[in-house]
């Protein structure tokens, strides 16, 4: 299995000071998997997936991203970014930069494409989530919904084989939820590896190969929505499922 | 399937980037320190080229000038020469900031006012203020005494001011106006001022104590407090009775004669063990508490580049200046007074015993009143007599001031203006009345916004006394340039401007840190 | 409708107007109680007699202020050739040609109401009258008629205003045509208001006559005027056809203070000859094989040994540089004695500092190489900074064509302005720098910049004006001898640095951490995260700041007068007090330096204003 894995953690552990915040994660995940992290705030869900593409830094452990594995090294670490694409909770767009440009500035200058290039692909992305009008705006000018779906455009525009999304739906209005469900369901459905942290149970349900359950830093329990929404094993898993659900 | 605690993999070390970071670190370090040396190296051989050899030595030797104002006019060494220059600095900066603060909050204040008149006068005085050149207005500053005589001094008049404007002042030889500036009657410090100011100090500790007190009353509403009343009533009656009852304070006179004596006999390798000792050990309680802080389950790899940065520097340091205190004797004795430093005599043991000298039981009031006097033949005021206000301090007094008032003003205004409306109408709802409103809920509140700002002030004014030297106003830089001019001693007078700005600036700075944390805290 | 009865009879309704009228205006605003009314008095007799005083001194007949009306053009420009005085012409046209046409390109137009004009008018021609009423002396001439025209405008304002009122609708007026309107006013006044110039003759005899406003240089200010009214109108017509006119009018901007400095004002002799043999040369080589290696360099994916390369590049070029001065120069018979004029060293280092640029641009080239487009933009340019670099060295290395009578060919007001623009253009890549440094995760790069800025800001400028003054001769001496203008703007331009860096680190700390992983998450190299996302937020923020500074920088500049520069200050305060003809005017010379200092400072940060409030409405 470990072969085929395109994320593989080994004994991941993560301190920040005197506190553990992973506590030992074993992984893997498979090419074309969608994998939903669910776990009570502080469990550690980012940290974990934000280690996937280093922006966090592990001290213990492996990891192995399609058989890379990620070290101090400079060319490993250039090498992981292209090939992760990331969306936050908060967007995190450019302010300064347009809709087109926060797209194409990636490709452009990390990947090294034409701008024509960049362009074309871009518009073929914004069309894709839904928003093709909206390439010479601001993100300020746009709703949060229509942020949110530039982001996933602007991740994509590397053209990554991994997307992590961190909460994508948190800081969205519940009218503009759905609008950015479909654009991942889209992408799940193409093929894409993921890995969401979110508390839309729905959507894990239905989109998700693989839910995980996080607690104090730990892999508590891992399954088939099935299999975790009907007949969870570990009291702590229970516990957190009576009080979402 | 849970594999063995492993590392991650270290990479080859051109490609890790703990290793570039720090390779370009220290090519970078590497690279000013040459830069330096560099311009070193040039500007000593060219010092050399003029038989300039960089030298402190002027710091002992007599200089071949007069200073116009200070505590002396006739330094006995360059050192003490560049010291009237701090003093002067110091008595501009002091007496400005308090000036500065007091004008200040009247203009903010009157920003604020409804009355149009007042209203438009404070922003007319703020605009035309802030936009001249404050160099520009110390110079008017300056000009305007020098043309004194046209505008306010009675023709038949000695120089001495008996009107203003029609108006009829003192008695006739109280107030003097002239070019050379102003002469005041005044308190002469006596040499019983000494136990006097000591035993202000015990006044203003006993004032503390009396304030708290009274606050702790209040809080427990048993009486209303008065704390301000108290604490200056308070502090008035150790004045007044300072006045009389001083020598009392003459029993620290041989308690300063022992501790100075100590400095003097103690053998100095005990003092540079101490030294060492204190460097040492402030060190290893620096970097204990930071360890303890850091310390993980994991152990210590967790370091930051920080971290190790700051461990390394302080334990670096540390071990630096004990050696230096163990191997160098000479700058500790100079410290703690058994040596001299360019060759001046200003150790801890000297310290203590010009203090036992000053703690004598001299009777008398440690003040006495005195009106101005001229020295006939050349119009100049008698130093001693009342008190002189020069032209070059006048004019760069007012100038500091009136500048750093009209940003003091705006700083005042914009920290009033930030305190929620809210506040305002919610100590209404609770009946205070306005006075109490503008003490409790106000003020408070804007202090803590006004605070930073105005401490920045500060800290420009110290600065802007520099400008003393377009109207020849003696502070250190004045001193200083003339110093270079005659010695040529470049590099040593800038080393010293720099040492002692720093500390200024570092000084004011911490005062004002202090005072924000205070804020902070009270506002938890 | 069925429960209209329910309501009271809407003529009762009716909104009563708010009291007005001159009486409730004081009752509001001076009168409020009795504490206020005291005040009132208090303060307005205060300020009755001191306007009263100020007039009186003003117009004193005792008052030189003819030494202005003679010294005007010393104050502003020295003693700039007379020959050559059409340089100083061009110098403002061309600054007025640029902003009349960015006023048409940032749309500065707007729109005022006539309410407001006629409120305007109403305290002009109210301030007017009372001047007028205030001044002592007989009630005739100046004096008459600043109190008729006050009058006239004052009344004219305030029926206006009262005819406003009555209607509805608030008209507004172009603030365009009000400035046409005022240029058109101002060129009037420049041939029809009359001030009295002293004039010296030959047997030392003075005569005061009454001349026109600008006497001398009435015709050409005119034609500025119109020259701008030219260039906006021109402005607008362009606007809209040329999309990147401004970008085009920044770059301008930035090109036409070191034209105006060093070719238009300078005068610079150039020896085409040596440009020829020489610059041509250099740059064609330089430029190529760098350009070559930037564009092998550049290509994406060539693996890390691109660093290693250009970094060791830079390591060389600078020890190259450094140590060159002495190590590897054949005319030196000691390391420290160098017999050669400023020229011959520019003309030395002119090898040396491309290359140190050549490196620099290479280690770039990874960040901002890429597809051959992308390349071959990065390669033009590294040729346009190759070929600024490599003119400065010839126009610095020129000899001036002018005649001067001492060594600085800007003074006065022109002394000022360079000052303060240089300071700021410069400090700025050195203050972002210490910003970005001090910014850094890099503890030995942020213990340098912080040092550093801790140091310069707790010093004060007039000591870090000695130490340029005094110090980089003794460094340099020998090596090059700095003039002193330029000694004055190293220093200036160091101090303002690590305020500028203070104000930057300010903007850097204001972008939240979301930025950065944003842009580590698509794999940006640091360089790129700050050129491209870092930077430009961070400056935009802090655009009110910097304007901030650039005042204070304006007024700084005056200290300059004490280390003996030619400056405004240094004219008004020394040298036309020290002529024999206007001996006696210093307060009459320093009070015109405050005025001259205040129009400038003041009008800044009005504008400063005005482009914050823009800058908050605009998108972000
Ligand atoms: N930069 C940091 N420094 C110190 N502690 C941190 C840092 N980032 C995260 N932590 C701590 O690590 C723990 C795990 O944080 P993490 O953000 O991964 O939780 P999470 O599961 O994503 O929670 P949430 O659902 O609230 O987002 C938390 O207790 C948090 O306080
Ligand atoms: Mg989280």
């Amino acid at each position: 299995m470990t072969d085929q894995a395109i994320i593989d953690c080994r004994g991941v552990k993560k301190w920040f000071g005197d506190f553990q915040a992973l506590r030992g994660i074993d992984l893997q995940v498979t090419k074309g998997e969608v994998v939903v992290i669910i776990g009570p705030s502080g469990s550690g869900k980012s940290t974990f997936i934000r280690c996937i593409n280093r922006l966090e830094v592990h001290q213990e452990g492996q990891i192995f991203v399609d058989r890379i594995e990620l070290t101090n090294d400079v060319r490993n670490i250039e090498a992981i970014r292209k090939d992760v694409g990331m969306v936050f909770q908060s967007f995190n767009l450019f302010p300064h930069l347009t809709i087109m440009q926060n797209i194409t500035l990636a490709p452009i200058w990390v990947k090294k494409q034409s701008k024509s290039e960049a362009e074309a692909y871009g518009r073929e992305l914004l069309e894709r989530v839904g928003i093709p009008e909206q390439a010479d705006k601001y993100p300020g000018q746009l709703s949060g919904g229509q942020q949110q779906r530039v982001a996933i455009a602007r991740a994509l525009a590397m053209q990554p084989q991994i997307m992590l999304f961190d909460e994508p739906t948190s800081a969205l209005d519940p009218e503009m939820v759905k609008e950015v469900l479909d654009a991942m369901k889209e992408l799940a459905k193409e093929g894409m590896t993921m890995i969401v942290v979110t508390h839309e149970m729905g959507f894990a349900r239905e989109v998700a190969d693989r839910v995980l359950f996080f607690d104090y830093g730990q892999l508590v329990e891992a399954g088939t929505p099935e299999h975790f929404f009907t007949n969870p094993q570990h009291d702590r898993t229970k516990l957190f499922l009576s009080q979402i659900l | 399937m849970t594999t063995a605690i492993q590392r991650p993999t270290r990479p080859p070390f051109y490609r890790d980037v703990t290793v570039l970071k720090w390779v370009f670190q220290i090519a970078f370090l590497i690279g000013i320190v040459t830069v330096f040396w560099l311009l070193g190296t040039f500007s000593i051989a060219n010092l050399a080229k003029q038989n300039l050899a960089v030298s402190w030595d002027f710091m002992a030797r007599p200089v071949g000038f007069q200073v116009a104002e200070g505590f002396t006019t006739f330094p006995e060494s360059g050192f003490e020469a560049l010291l009237v220059g701090v003093t002067n600095m110091l008595r501009v900066t002091i007496s400005g900031i308090l000036a500065a603060t007091i004008l200040g909050i009247i203009i903010g204040v009157s920003r604020l006012s409804h009355n149009w008149l007042v209203n438009k006068l404070a922003t007319v005085y703020i605009e035309t203020i802030r936009n001249i050149p404050l160099l520009v207005q110390i110079v008017f500053w300056g000009i305007v005494v020098s043309i004194i005589p046209d505008i306010v001094v009675d023709e038949t008049s000695d120089g001495s001011l008996k009107s203003l404007f029609g108006l009829r002042l003192l008695p006739e030889g109280w107030i003097f106006a002239s070019p050379k500036g102003f002469a005041l009657p005044w308190f002469v410090p006596t040499d019983g001022r000494w136990q006097w100011v000591g035993f202000m100090i015990v006044g203003a500790v006993a004032t503390r104590y009396v304030y708290r007190w009274r606050i702790r009353l209040q809080e427990a509403g048993t009486a209303e407090a008065r704390a301000f009343l108290w604490s200056g009533g308070v502090l008035l009656a150790f004045a007044i009775v300072g006045t009389f009852a001083h020598p009392v304070m003459g029993i620290f006179g041989p308690v300063f004669g022992f501790v100075a004596a100590f400095f003097q006999n103690t053998p100095i390798i005990i003092f540079q063990i101490v030294l060492a000792g204190l460097a040492v050990g402030g060190a290893y309680y620096i970097i204990k508490k930071r360890l303890d802080e850091l310390r993980t389950p994991a152990g210590l790899g967790k370091l930051t580049d920080d971290d190790w940065f700051r461990l390394v520097m302080a334990a670096v340091v540390a071990l630096g200046l004990a050696l230096f205190f163990l191997l160098q004797s000479g700058p500790v004795e100079a410290i703690v007074g058994q040596g001299t430093i360019f060759g001046q005599d200003i150790g801890f043991s000297q310290l203590f015993t010009g203090l036992e000298n000053r703690f004598s039981f001299v009777g008398g009031a440690p003040f006495d009143f005195s009106l101005p006097a001229i020295d006939g033949r050349f119009n100049n005021y008698l130093p001693d007599a009342g008190h002189v206000i020069t032209r070059a301090y006048f004019a760069l007094w007012i100038g500091v001031v009136l500048y750093t008032a009209a940003f003091i003003g705006e700083a005042v205004r914009a920290g009033v203006l930030a305190v929620p409306r809210g506040q305002t109408e919610a100590g209404f709802a609770v009946g205070l009345r306005r006075s109490q409103l503008l003490r409790m809920i106000v003020l408070p509140q804007a202090f803590r916004i006004i605070l930073p700002p105005v401490g920045n002030q500060y800290l420009n004014l110290a600065k802007n006394t520099s400008l003393g030297i377009a109207v020849a106003y003696p502070d250190i830089v004045q001193v200083g340039q003339t110093i270079f001019n005659q010695t040529g001693q470049t590099i040593p007078i800038v080393i010293s401007w720099m040492a002692w700005y720093s500390f200024v600036s570092l000084t004011l700075s911490a005062i004002v840190n202090r005072w924000n944390k205070k804020l902070k805290l009270v506002e938890r | 409708m069925a429960d209209s009865e329910v309501f009271v009879d809407t003529g009762e309704l009716a909104p009563e107007p708010p009291p007005s009228g001159a009486v409730q205006w004081i009752r509001d605003n001076l009168a409020y109680s009795v504490s206020s009314t005291i005040t009132t008095i208090v303060v307005g007799f205060i300020v009755f007699f001191g306007l009263r005083a100020l007039i009186a001194w003003f117009l004193n007949p005792f008052r030189k202020w003819s030494s202005v009306t003679a010294n005007s053009r010393l104050l502003m420009v020295q003693a700039y050739p007379d020959a050559q005085f059409s340089r100083v012409w061009i110098s403002v046209g061309i600054v007025v040609v640029l902003a009349g046409l960015s006023a048409a390109v940032w749309r500065v137009a707007g729109k005022v109401s006539v309410g407001q004009v006629a409120s305007g008018l109403l305290s002009v021609g109210s301030a007017a009258l009372v001047l007028a009423l205030l001044a002592p002396g007989e009630f005739t001439g100046g004096r008459g008629i600043l109190a008729v025209s006050g009058l006239a405008i004052a009344g004219a304002g305030y029926l206006w205003k009262r005819a406003k009122k009555a209607s509805i609708n608030d008209p507004v007026i172009s603030t365009v045509a009000l400035a046409g309107f005022g240029l058109v006013l101002i060129a009037v006044f420049l041939w029809t208001i009359k001030l009295p110039v002293q004039e010296v003759f030959a047997d030392g005899t003075k005569e005061v006559t009454s001349q026109a406003l600008a006497n001398s240089t009435k015709v050409p200010w005119t034609i500025l005027l119109g020259v701008l009214a030219a260039s906006y109108v021109i402005g607008v017509a362009i606007r809209d056809a040329v999309p990147a006119l401004r970008r085009i009018l920044v770059g301008l901007w930035a090109l036409s203070f070191p034209a105006i400095l060093m070719v238009v004002m300078r005068a610079p002799d150039i020896k085409w000859d040596t440009v020829l043999s020489l610059d041509l040369p250099i740059f064609l080589v330089v430029g190529a094989a760098v350009g070559a290696a930037l564009y092998v360099i550049g290509a994406p994916d060539t693996g890390e040994w691109k660093f290693i390369v250009s970094a060791l590049g830079l390591v060389l070029a600078i020890l190259w540089v450094l140590f060159s001065w002495y190590l590897f120069d054949p005319t030196s018979t000691s390391p420290f004695h160098i017999t050669s004029s400023a020229a011959d060293v520019l003309q030395r280092l002119e090898f040396k500092f491309p290359l140190i640029l050549g490196a620099l641009f290479a280690l770039a080239a990874p960040s901002f190489g890429g597809a051959k487009a992308a390349r071959l933009q990065f390669i033009g340019v590294w040729w346009a900074a190759l070929g600024l670099l490599i003119m400065s060295f010839r126009l610095g290395a020129a000899s001036s064509l002018l005649q001067l009578s001492g060594t600085a060919f800007v003074g006065g007001l022109a002394l000022t302005f360079t000052l303060a623009i240089a300071g700021i253009v410069l400090s700025f890549p050195l203050g972002v720098l210490l910003a970005l440094g001090r910014a850094s995760t890099m503890p030995i790069v942020r213990m340098i910049s912080t040092t550093y800025i801790e140091l310069v800001r707790s010093v004060p400028l007039i000591t870090w004006l000695y130490i340029g003054s005094n110090l980089l001769n003794l460094f340099l001496a020998g090596v090059v001898d700095i003039d002193s203008v330029v000694r004055a703007i190293i220093a200036i331009t160091l101090f303002s640095a690590a305020y500028l860096a203070e104000n930057v680190r300010g903007g850097l700390q204001s972008i939240p951490k979301g930025q950065y992983e944003a842009a580590d998450a698509v794999g940006m190299s640091v360089v790129q995260k700050t050129v491209l996302i870092t930077l430009p937020q961070a400056l935009k923020a802090v655009i009110p700041a910097l304007v901030g500074q650039v005042i204070s920088l304006f007024k700084d500049t005056s200290l300059v007068s004490i280390i003996g520069l030619f400056d405004l200050l240094y004219i008004a305060r020394t040298v036309v007090p020290g002529q024999s003809a206007n001996l006696g005017s210093i307060m009459e010379m320093t009070v015109i330096a405050a005025a001259i200092y205040w129009v400038f400072t003041f009008t800044f940060s009005r504008s400063s204003m005005r482009l914050e409030r823009r800058l908050g409405l605009g998108t972000r």
